[in-house]
């Protein structure tokens, strides 16, 4: 917490290389959506309108809230309080819990609806982009219940918390890339 | 003596630098949870406006720039890019930039 500190990436280097993979990935896939949509607007327009846009809102405040909660876990294991950082960090993977029940609820009213990859290319990049988005939140909550785990060990410390920074950062990567998946594919028209 | 002083010195010291932490620790939710308010509510806006119907050029502009500023919150703060390198810390931004610029010029 000093005021003067070296500029560092916050937690392992290897990760944010990993980071930035991803980053690179989803970043072609939304282009890829932006491209096939100006071909097809009034496809994309009608088919975007039979998402449930309420539970793709509390998604993103599902996942904002989440994402706030590992910051503090962050800040409070470098104030040196552990059993605080445990608290957030179980608040955040529990939040996740949350975002991957709604989205089930989504994937299970669309499936019963007979709506598949195949049905056009509108639900092709919303079905994919959104399971490729939840396999990597289910990735995200493995790491963090790991670093809980390890937290709960006394693992991490005022001066040792490189492993909480390293989940915490791939994490925000997740909610980064779901706040330009949300307004892209369930409210730009 | 000396020894109690400095004894008593050394506690005193601990107990400053514990209070300072705490400080620390308390503005920084503080401030955390001042981004969050505006992270969500920028996410109510962009909702209403999908609900709303509204589409066409201002839309757009609302939308993409409330994510441009939502996703930069959490690069900075979040992600704690403030605290980074910035040949490192400009990449997500970039990225950022790259990906709303591309979507804007295909609506």
């Amino acid at each position: 917490m000093n005021s003067i500190s070296e500029k560092k990436l916050p937690g392992d280097f290897a990760i944010w290389i990993f980071i930035y993979a991803e980053l690179l990935v989803f970043g072609v896939f939304f282009a890829s959506y932006a491209v096939t949509r100006s071909n097809h607007i009034e496809l994309f327009n009608q088919s975007q309108l039979l998402l449930d846009r309420t539970a793709g809102m509390i998604n993103t405040v599902v996942l904002i809230t989440s994402s706030w909660f590992v910051v503090n876990a962050v800040h409070a294991i470098k104030a040196g309080k552990q059993n605080l950082s445990v608290r957030w960090l179980a608040g955040s993977i529990g939040m996740g819990g949350i975002f991957l029940g709604v989205k089930m609820f989504e994937f299970i009213t669309k499936h019963n609806e007979g709506i598949t990859l195949s049905t056009n290319k509108f639900y092709m990049f919303y079905l994919s982009l959104t399971f490729f988005h939840f396999m990597h939140v289910i990735l995200g909550m493995v790491i963090l219940a790991v670093i809980l785990v390890m937290a709960r060990r006394g693992k991490y410390s005022a001066t040792e918390y490189t492993g909480i920074e390293t989940g915490a950062s791939y994490w925000h990567m997740v909610d980064l890339v779901w706040i330009i998946l949300f307004p892209l594919v369930y409210l730009i028209q | 003596m000396p020894n109690s002083t400095t004894n008593s010195q050394t506690l005193n010291k601990q107990t400053v630098d514990s209070q300072q932490t705490d400080l620390d620790y308390r503005n920084s939710t503080r401030k955390t949870f001042v981004i969050w308010v505006g992270l969500v509510s920028l996410t109510l806006l962009g909702y209403w406006i999908g609900m709303e119907g509204m589409s066409g050029n201002l839309a757009l502009g609302i939308l993409l720039g409330a994510a441009l500023i939502k996703g930069q919150f959490v690069i900075t703060y979040f992600m704690e890019m403030v605290n980074a390198p910035l040949k490192w810390a400009i990449i997500p931004t970039v990225w950022l930039l790259l990906v709303l610029a591309i979507i804007a010029l295909m609506y």
